[in-house]
């Protein structure tokens, strides 16, 4: 019985979700990883002190994401990620690479005591 | 009086993240459950985005506020005993439907008591000593359609005690009681549901405390001003609410799990049982042979909201603080028109828009009849030589529901087209939102050189970090101004002292529950110091000089009388 009903609940949730134009929205408020990539990538840079003139601007790509910004002397600050939790990240700044990680471990460590 | 209002406001008082931070333990106290401490404060950081230069540090000299003021957004006051919420849900598909049955979701009043207290304190603004002038809060007041949700918000900001109790008096009915709803936080004793593994204390009373003990506010000091969000217009902040779920709400049955949820929601659907089949569901629901259904206490005052009764509330509400109706008039109720624009000063306008898509689905747009107006009021702005911000509960990563009543309906218009639009009016500075839960604040730069606007998107009360914002606008009387936004932590202590049950320790409670609440990816809600304590920097929109010091002191002395009176009140 427990099962039966269990799985009419699954068909009903899919049906409902099926049947619905608007799946992409009933996703958790807060959960975007396009976010997630954003935000770890310019905890980063703040960390680590870059002059920032444009904070990066993330776009989806085929690989994940791709984040450009520039400092206040010109350099382009450039963040390449893939496009799965935890978001492995590359961040660089004038060519050179600052950092590489995932963003999620960024997220994480940025709210822990002595942070 | 003459003296109060003469006697400068202390803005060191205010206990802003620009003192102290909130931060999770370096290590967890059980399982993977961590405490929360203070931590040291964050200093602004400029951002020079839609400047395309730095700024001359002059400017900290000769700046004058221009306005300041609070943002609030997804408040999320829940009655978390409603029959009509799919808490059981979550035991389905426990990330899709993560906001269905928060461990603190008894809480919520006591959050927005604690954050008006913060609003409060924070009456001088920590940069310029501005008065604060007003507050708006950008959607999601309520949490799903209710209309005791909606007093419940309504009453705490405006001032006065609200006990978050419906059905039976004193006594919590609901998932967070029953041990067969193994998918919620059950706070007497967490050892049988799924958050007992992860560390989630044991609060003895917890519940009883919540639903029995008024919770008292002493009320925002300043006009304060709304907009719609999706939990405020549709069910679950995603569905066309259907006759079904107004008697749901109303109603004596409240599923405890999967199976009742779905047993529930195709009764309601079925139109044609018979008095007999009715009859006998009522006897095996007496006896609990209704599979995952309870018997609860049925509660008229529950019921939900239908289109114009979100804006009646506000309008009845008391003009202190004030303004009745709280942006919307009796001109909207009379025409059903759901937004609305406000003077806030003779050179400052802000206008509230109505986003929701009331089709289906949780994200938005906006109508075209809606844009078409704010198109020509931004022209007017502009014409008039007046700041202007938008008020809107989506955000530009959320402005992208397409979904039409089946009958058609008008042309919606997304972020970019939006975007597009409001960067056609420099006098637009700022678009003020919510919805993502996520602070995080975008530069929209003008193409092919300065300018642009500023998109400031504040987290919530409901999830972690429970953060809201202080906003000071400023002309640096020198061709630029600045924003500055503030991430402000309700007041609650940030640690929770065990066993405390008090209004404000519920409040400290719900903001470690909060923490620990991993379907809502606590850690990305917090944004990035980028998006919390900033100096948004950007070219004045046209000579600010126009704006004379005697309009602003003007203004800011109506401020400052608000805040007297409010204190003589209290």
């Amino acid at each position: 019985m427990r099962r039966s009903i269990l799985a009419l609940a699954s068909a009903v949730a899919a049906t409902m979700l099926a049947g619905c134009s608007q799946v992409a929205s009933l996703t958790p408020v807060g959960e975007s990883s396009i976010t997630s990539v954003r935000s770890a990538a310019n905890n980063v840079l703040v960390d680590q002190e870059v002059p920032i003139l444009v904070a990066p601007d993330c776009t989806a790509v085929d690989s994940g994401f791709t984040c450009v910004g520039s400092t206040i002397d010109g350099a382009e600050i450039l963040v390449t990620a893939a496009g799965t939790a935890p978001y492995d990240m590359t961040v660089s700044v004038g060519g050179s690479v600052i950092f590489e990680g995932n963003a999620q471990a960024v997220l994480d460590a940025a709210v822990l005591e002595g942070s | 009086m003459g003296r109060a209002l003469s006697a400068p406001l202390r803005a060191t008082d205010a206990p802003t993240t620009l003192l102290q931070t909130i931060k999770f333990s370096a290590q967890p106290v059980r399982g993977n459950y961590r405490t929360l401490l203070a931590g040291a404060g964050e200093e602004f950081i400029p951002r020079f985005d839609l400047l395309g230069r730095t700024a001359d540090e002059a400017r900290v000299r000769s700046r004058r506020s221009l306005y300041y003021f609070a943002h609030l957004s997804d408040i999320h006051v829940i009655d978390a005993q409603t029959p009509a919420v799919m808490d059981a849900s979550q035991s389905i598909a426990p990330k899709l439907f993560a906001d269905a049955c928060r461990p603190q979701e008894t809480l919520t009043v006591h959050v927005l008591a604690s954050m008006v207290d913060a609003v409060t304190a924070s009456q001088a603004s920590p940069v310029t000593g501005a008065p604060l002038a007003s507050a708006v809060s950008t959607g999601d007041s309520a949490d799903n359609l209710s209309h005791l949700e909606a007093r419940w918000y309504i009453d705490i900001l405006d001032g006065g005690d609200v006990l978050a109790n419906s059905g039976a008096a004193g006594v919590y009915e609901g998932v967070q009681a029953w041990p067969e709803a193994t998918f919620a936080y059950h706070p007497e004793d967490p050892a049988g549901d799924v958050f007992g593994p992860l560390g989630y204390p044991t609060v003895p009373g917890m519940l009883t405390a919540a639903v029995s003990t008024p919770v008292q506010s002493q009320g925002l000091p300043v006009p304060w001003y709304a907009v719609y969000g999706n939990h405020d217009a549709t069910f679950l902040g995603t569905f066309r609410p259907d006759p079904t779920l107004f008697a749901w709400a109303v109603g004596d049955r409240k599923a405890a799990t999967a199976e009742g949820l779905v047993f529930n929601w195709l009764q309601g659907y079925a139109s044609d049982l018979s008095a007999a089949q009715m009859a006998a569901n009522a006897i095996r629901q007496q006896f609990g042979l209704l599979p995952g259904i309870r018997a609860v206490t049925p509660d008229p005052a529950r019921r939900l909201l239908e289109r114009t009764d979100f804006m009646q509330a506000h309008l009845d509400s008391p003009a202190v603080p004030g303004p009745v109706g709280h942006g919307w008039t009796q001109a909207n109720i009379d025409t059903g028109q759901t937004w609305w624009s406000a003077d806030l000063t003779p050179y400052l306008r802000v206008f509230g828009l109505d986003t929701c898509n009331m089709a289906s689905g949780a994200d938005g747009a906006v109508p075209e009849d809606q844009f078409t107006w704010l198109e020509a009021q931004l022209a007017q702005c502009e014409t008039e030589g007046q700041l202007a911000m938008v008020c809107s509960h989506h955000n530009s990563l959320t402005l992208d529901n397409d979904a039409k009543p089946v009958w058609g309906g008008q042309r919606l218009v997304h972020a970019e087209e939006f975007v597009a639009m409001l960067m056609r009016y420099p006098v637009c500075i700022a678009w003020l939102n919510g919805h993502t839960h996520v602070n995080t604040i975008k530069a929209h730069p003008r193409e092919g050189g300065a300018g642009g606007f500023w998109e400031i998107t504040t987290a919530s009360c409901v999830d972690f970090p429970q953060q809201q914002q202080l906003v000071d606008v400023v002309d640096n009387r020198d061709g630029t101004m600045s924003i500055f936004v503030i991430a402000l932590d309700h007041a609650a202590p940030p640690t929770w002292a065990q066993g405390d049950l008090s209004q404000t320790g519920l409040a400290s409670l719900s903001r470690e529950l909060a923490a620990n609440y991993q379907l809502s990816n606590p850690t990305l809600l917090a944004g990035s110091a980028l998006d919390r304590n900033v100096e948004l920097l950007m070219p004045a929109p046209f000579d600010l000089s126009a704006i004379t010091d005697v309009a602003v002191e003007a203004e800011q002395m109506k401020a400052r009388a608000q805040l007297v009176a409010h204190r003589g009140a209290a």
